[in-house]
């Protein structure tokens, strides 16, 4: 029996809303279409059915059609289920979800040269614009789509047009252009003949004869439209009209006749169970207590319509709500009430404005979630078609049951059904509701968590940032690092020529000073001179004279040397020392590489042999001599740390017009193709950790290219690397 | 006279064997070689009371070199080794362990810090 009734709410649901026969629809549901072309026909036809009332069912029913149009091919439809999921999505007032389906759809419909189906989703996208106040964009759209209509010859499109920019205007207060717009509008509908347009027309103009304070046009045209909708049955539509008369009361200063309006109004939008409907005659009614100083009653009003808009997720009517509760307080002099939803207001606020202005982000959120939502809605929706399978059996075996009892019998049964049925429909729906407003809230959760984590990314991002300059840096130290290890080791010999030669020096003299002292004491007119050789001879002798005479040209030979390499070296680094000047120079790169080769020197000594093919003539590039000095002593040194124990280098230079080209090959260990495609990846290394940045190979491939040139890598494990850097000479 | 002590020095480079023969002659009797190689050589025809090496040599290390003197030689009495220059700390660690290696010095040395790290050796 539970099947039977969840089946039932579903249909009662039509049938208050839309007045059509269960039975019609029944039928519908259950006859198996015979192919899959109306198949898909009859399942638009039921989502169009559930459009504006349910629609979990609605998108349900056209993504069948979707998957069905999808298998035939048949792009027209495709277009059309997607535009019709959109547009579901729309009267949901779910903006975000439906642009998406609506992108698609146009696609598809310019693709086939649907023009219709190209018209309409102009039109929906203005609509989305007007919802969302942006109005030029909606202009723009409306007016797109009124041409093509007008170019198709399609009146009923053409008359939305109008009808839709007649709107743009009337939120723009340009009241005289609403007015043309409308009546435009009007006109073609009543050509056309089309009541229900001609009725929503009609509310309009008097709606818009109301806000300019012309009451009695207002009255003439709302009465119009009233009559229309009453003969069209159409609940809705005359409780709309009913607001709209209460509202020219209001503005009349006849209160007793508006609440009457309002309260019929009310009556018809409960009996439909439309709550977005009743919520806003609500707030009317409390509008006029409000005014004629009924607080406590606007009151009740108000939070009757306040909860009705927050069960559906209604922010609009929940801001007039809170807007409405603080005019009531105020009256009634609670002014900390007053205050308390004043900021309530604003709250909702600024959460309408953060919903219509949200970015790309929520856009993505919405989307996720959305599909998600369709995901549990699907799976429960093809539970509940199995049921309605199941029905069917149960009810073709009930018909045959019922046949043969007596009609009292079905007629009471049918009570029971019925009233069953409007209880587990209510129950359903709240339950709905209650679902959907706690995935508004999750929403709303996650897209504060995005905007969150937005703001933390954006801080990681600066951070890193930071370190990477930082890591630059410390590469450059590590460079540092490996020369000044190199300069200590390639000077401490030549120094210590020179420090240690000088001591010596020292000695030398000390020891030959007596000696040269007695010469210059020589007198040769007086003294004697053979005793004063002799004694020279003797000094000779005790001091090591000779040994020290002949060591002294040889040491200053060996001081001169140490000064000389010392300061090659020191030449060498000089070089290096212009890491960051800022201006370009002409430099020649051979000396940039003898000079890292010198001060690789510790690396590579008395276990690789450097062989330097250098071209002759090779012209000197414009270029900073630091980087590129930078560059050359990164390759030589993983050239050498290539290679363990003994192997060789060749470093080859050469030129053509204005490039020149260097190339450094070595017997090393080689790369494989994996390591060949990182190699210029920042913090890439096969270096063990501590040994290296990870960044040399990715600052040479920025200095290199900085500089307008390109570095080639050839490569085999085993067999070495030869890396070719070519450099534009300017 | 008291005889001098002897020095063998071993260095590749030949001004530094040159002013060390020269700083040092006055002080001690000094032989020196231009390999570990050589080293080895003349260790075979005489004793010395302190042997110096530098340490990064082509073909053999200033601390091969004592690996060798060490197995070769073993009645070389210890803290009589000296190794001068620029090594790595494992190096050197290696020598101080297994080689008998006594003291370390860096360049550039100072001939009176020299003298009175070569005269402790002996003393």
């Amino acid at each position: 029996m539970v099947v039977i009734f969840l089946l039932s709410c579903n249909l009662w649901v039509n049938i208050l809303a839309r007045e059509q026969s269960p039975i019609d629809s029944l039928r519908k549901l259950i006859v198996p279409a015979k192919s899959d072309s109306s198949l898909m026909k009859t399942y638009l036809e039921i989502g169009d059915y559930y459009q504006y009332s349910t629609s979990d069912s609605a998108l349900y029913y056209y993504r069948k059609a979707y998957k069905l149009a999808e298998k035939l091919k048949a792009g027209k439809y495709i277009a059309q289920s997607l535009k019709e999921i959109g547009r579901t999505w729309y009267f949901q007032n779910e903006y975000d979800s439906a642009v998406p389906y609506f992108d698609k759809a146009l696609v598809i419909s310019r693709k086939i040269g649907d023009k219709k189906s190209i018209a309409k989703l102009l039109m929906n996208y203005g609509n989305i614009y007007i919802k969302r106040s942006i109005y030029d964009k909606a202009l723009e759209y409306e007016l797109a789509a009124l041409k093509l209509y007008e170019k198709i010859d399609d009146s009923e499109g053409y008359s939305s047009c109008l009808n839709n920019i007649g709107i743009i205007y009337y939120y723009q207060k340009n009241y005289p252009k609403t007015l043309e717009y409308y009546q435009k509008s009007l006109q073609i509908k009543t050509e056309a003949g089309d009541r229900e347009g001609m009725a929503i027309l009609l509310g309009n103009i008097g709606n818009l004869y109301n806000d300019i304070g012309e009451t009695d046009k207002s009255l003439k045209y709302n009465t119009k439209s009233l009559k229309i909708y009453q003969e069209l049955n159409d609940k809705k539509g005359i409780a709309r009209i009913f607001n709209n008369i209460g509202e020219v009361y209001v503005k009349k200063k006849n209160y007793p006749l508006s609440l009457e309006y309002f309260n019929k109004a009310l009556k018809l939008l409960e009996e439909a169970g439309y709550k977005r409907g009743i919520s806003l005659t609500l707030l009317n009614i409390a509008g006029v207590f409000n005014i004629t100083g009924q607080y406590n009653k606007a009151l009740k009003n108000e939070f009757r319509a306040l909860k009705l808009a927050m069960e559906i997720g209604e922010l609009n009517s929940q801001q007039i709500a809170y807007e409405r509760i603080v005019e009531s307080y105020k009256g009634l002099g609670t002014y900390k009430k007053a205050l308390q939803y004043k900021e309530k207001w604003f709250r909702i606020h600024d959460s309408i404005f953060n919903t219509e202005k949200a970015g790309t982000v929520a856009l993505l959120e919405a989307r996720l979630q959305s599909e998600r939502q369709q995901q549990q809605i699907q799976l429960q929706q093809s539970e509940l078609e199995k049921n309605k399978a199941e029905l069917a059996r149960v009810e073709a075996e009930k018909k045959r049951q019922e046949l043969e009892r007596d009609l009292f019998f079905i007629v009471s049964g049918l009570l029971l059904v019925l009233v069953v049925s409007i209880f587990y429909f209510y129950r359903r729906k709240k339950m709905d509701n209650k679902r959907l407003i706690e995935q508004k809230k999750k929403i709303d959760a996650i897209n504060k968590e995005l905007k969150d984590k937005n703001e933390e990314l954006l801080a990681t991002l600066e951070s890193l940032k930071r370190a990477q300059q930082q890591l630059v840096q410390s590469e450059k130290m590590a460079s540092l690092g490996m020369l000044s290890a190199g300069i200590a080791h390639e000077i401490n010999n030549p120094i210590n020529f020179v420090y240690a030669g000088i001591n010596s020096l020292l000695h030398d003299f000390r020891d030959i000073e007596p000696v040269i002292k007695e010469i210059n004491e020589i007198n040769p007119e007086s003294d004697k001179l053979k005793e004063r050789l002799k004694k020279i001879q003797q000094l000779k002798i005790e001091n090591y004279f000779d040994e020290a005479f002949e060591a002294i040209p040889q040491i200053i030979a060996d001081i001169k040397l140490g000064a000389e390499r010392t300061a090659e070296i020191v030449n060498s680094l000089r070089s290096f020392s212009r890491l960051d000047s800022g201006e370009k120079q002409t430099y020649d790169i051979h000396e940039g590489l003898d000079s890292s080769v010198l001060l690789l020197g510790n690396k590579y000594k008395n276990r690789i042999e450097i062989v330097r093919n250098y071209a002759s003539g090779l012209p000197d590039i414009v270029c900073h001599p630091g980087k590129i000095n930078q560059a050359l002593l990164n390759l030589l040194s993983n050239a050498i740390d290539s290679i363990e124990g003994e192997g060789k280098i060749w470093i080859t230079t050469s030129w053509k017009k204005d490039i020149i080209k260097v190339s450094i090959r070595d017997t090393g260990s080689g790369m494989g193709e994996e390591t060949k495609q990182k190699i210029f990846d920042p913090f890439f290394t096969t270096k063990t950790v501590g040994k290296g940045t990870g960044l040399g190979m990715s600052i040479t491939y920025g200095i290199i290219r900085e500089h307008g040139g390109e570095i080639e890598i050839f490569s085999e494990p085993g067999k070495g690397t030869e890396i070719v850097i070519t450099l534009p000479v300017e | 006279m008291k005889k001098k002590p002897k020095i063998l020095y071993v260095d590749d480079e030949e001004s530094n064997l040159r002013i060390f023969k020269d700083a040092f002659r006055r002080d001690f009797e000094i032989y020196t070689a231009i390999s570990g190689y050589q080293g080895l050589e003349i260790l075979e025809k005489t004793a010395f009371d302190v042997i110096i090496t530098d340490q990064r040599m082509p073909g053999m290390t200033g601390v091969e070199f004592l690996k060798e003197v060490y197995t070769r030689f073993p009645e070389i009495p210890p803290d009589r080794l000296i190794l001068s220059g620029y090594a790595k700390d494992e190096d050197i660690n290696e020598a101080f362990k297994k080689y008998k290696l006594s003291k370390f010095i860096s360049k550039p040395w100072e001939y009176g810090e020299l003298k009175a790290i070569i005269m402790n050796a002996i003393n």
